[in-house]
């Protein structure tokens, strides 16, 4: 095992690049960056230029494992092959790319996650969440605005305080509003259910190849609420 | 950039890989002959956009192989294709969701086909793409520099895609208007 500690000249910016290997994150109240691996940890793959933006590159074939500690509100950006990608404090912007890694994020202020196989989790994204998986399954507990979007994984979104946009080809969507937003919500076969809170009065555009679409709020023109599925049922109903 | 100056065998230009999000599910769904008209849908939508220095180049199932002479047409015809499959999406029953990778660099000839690194980068970035989105390489950001005031490109920071041995820095572009 190795470790380093850097100092960080402004707010950091880290980015980070790793084939294999999980990275693990941690947001917290410090100024400095803490880097430990079960590798080596080279220098020369370590770039931090005066803005505080830190180039973080792990050896080719990657390692066991990456932990960071970094200050709170920093940004990241995070990409990896097989990588899984855990984030645990309150981060700044954040962007996560890894082809078969799961996601778990606890709090960031805006989000940018993809996985093509993998799962993505995340309990809280203050600003706008968007969030991309082929076949793995989705899920956000909290989130100023979402746009989500899986082949066939399943999708829940559970408090989201902006505008929605959600698609999946056959997994379920599950969506959770807290305010008066828009929704537009797509799937082939899966079903579709928004919470709509209690005296909001949305507009329904609810559309279903098969089935009929339920329905059980007061009309209004709060907001819209557009799904449309080829198979799916769709329930929106008050939370 | 002009094919001027390569060899016979080599061309320069933006290479665009699209695929339709859910194809399969779709075929299962409604059968072969909605599909095949989707595939129809698709391929008519595009022609009716290329610009004269493009051309499809070939189908792979689902998805298409587009060329184009000029970066800056690559994205702006890429991004209005989206336009149009949303609004038959949300128009229609069908739910045309393609996702499209851009990259620019040197392609190789192979009969009408086009192949080499370049090519596979092109479709690497696809796989990336979520349904309705356009990402584009940094070697087509820097082709098309500033030259478009209404289109915004928002990095995704380095990208590690199976097979390539660097980290590429990923855009998403958006059409602004």
């Amino acid at each position: 095992m190795s470790e380093l500690t850097l100092d960080v000249p402004g707010a950091l910016e880290l980015h980070v690049t790793t084939r294999s290997g999980r990275v693990a994150v941690q947001a917290e109240e410090r100024l400095d960056l803490y880097i430990e691996s079960d590798a080596p940890i080279r220098e020369e793959k370590i770039v931090v230029d005066p803005t505080g933006r830190v180039v973080l590159k792990s050896s080719r074939g990657g390692s066991g494992w990456l932990n960071l500690k970094v200050p709170a509100g920093a940004d990241l950006v995070v990409g990896t092959v097989s990588g899984h990608v855990e984030l645990h404090g309150p981060a700044g912007r954040v962007r996560i790319t890894t082809i078969s890694g799961h996601i778990e994020i606890e709090r960031a202020e805006a989000l940018d996650a993809r996985t093509i196989s993998g799962s993505i989790n995340v309990d809280r994204c203050s600003g706008r969440c968007k969030l991309v998986s082929k076949s793995g399954s989705i899920s956000c507990n909290v989130a100023g605005s979402a746009q989500v979007s899986t082949m066939s994984g399943t999708i829940k979104l559970g408090e989201v305080s902006g505008n929605v946009a959600a698609q999946s080809a056959s997994g379920k969507i599950e969506v959770g509003l807290t305010t008066a937003s828009d929704v537009a919500v797509r799937t082939m076969s899966g079903s579709v259910r928004v919470a709509v809170p209690r005296g909001v009065r949305p507009h329904p555009r609810l559309q279903s190849l098969s089935g009929r679409p339920r329905f059980e709020c007061e009309r209004g023109d709060d907001c819209e609420i557009k799904a449309k599925s080829l198979s799916g049922q769709i329930e929106v109903l008050p939370a | 950039m002009t094919e001027a100056g390569q060899s016979a065998a080599s061309t320069e230009g933006t290479v665009v890989f699209t695929d339709i999000v859910g194809f399969t599910e779709f075929t299962a769904l409604r059968g072969d002959d909605e599909a095949l008209s989707l595939l129809s849908l698709q391929e008519r939508l595009v022609r009716s956009c290329l610009p004269d220095n493009a051309r499809i180049v070939k189908e792979l199932g689902d998805g298409l192989l587009i060329w184009f002479q000029d970066a800056c047409e690559a994205v702006v015809t890429t991004l209005r294709l989206q336009e149009l499959y949303e609004e038959e999406s949300n128009e229609s029953d069908v739910p045309l969701w393609v996702r499209a990778g851009v990259h620019s660099g040197r392609q190789t000839r192979r009969g009408d086909d086009l192949v080499g690194h370049d090519v596979n980068v092109a479709s690497r970035v696809c796989t990336v793409a979520g349904p309705g989105e356009v990402l584009v390489s940094d070697a087509t950001l820097d082709e098309v520099d500033a030259k478009l005031s209404d289109v915004e490109f928002e990095e995704l920071g380095p990208v590690v895609m199976k097979g390539l041995p660097e980290p590429m820095r990923l855009y998403r572009a958006i059409h602004f208007g």
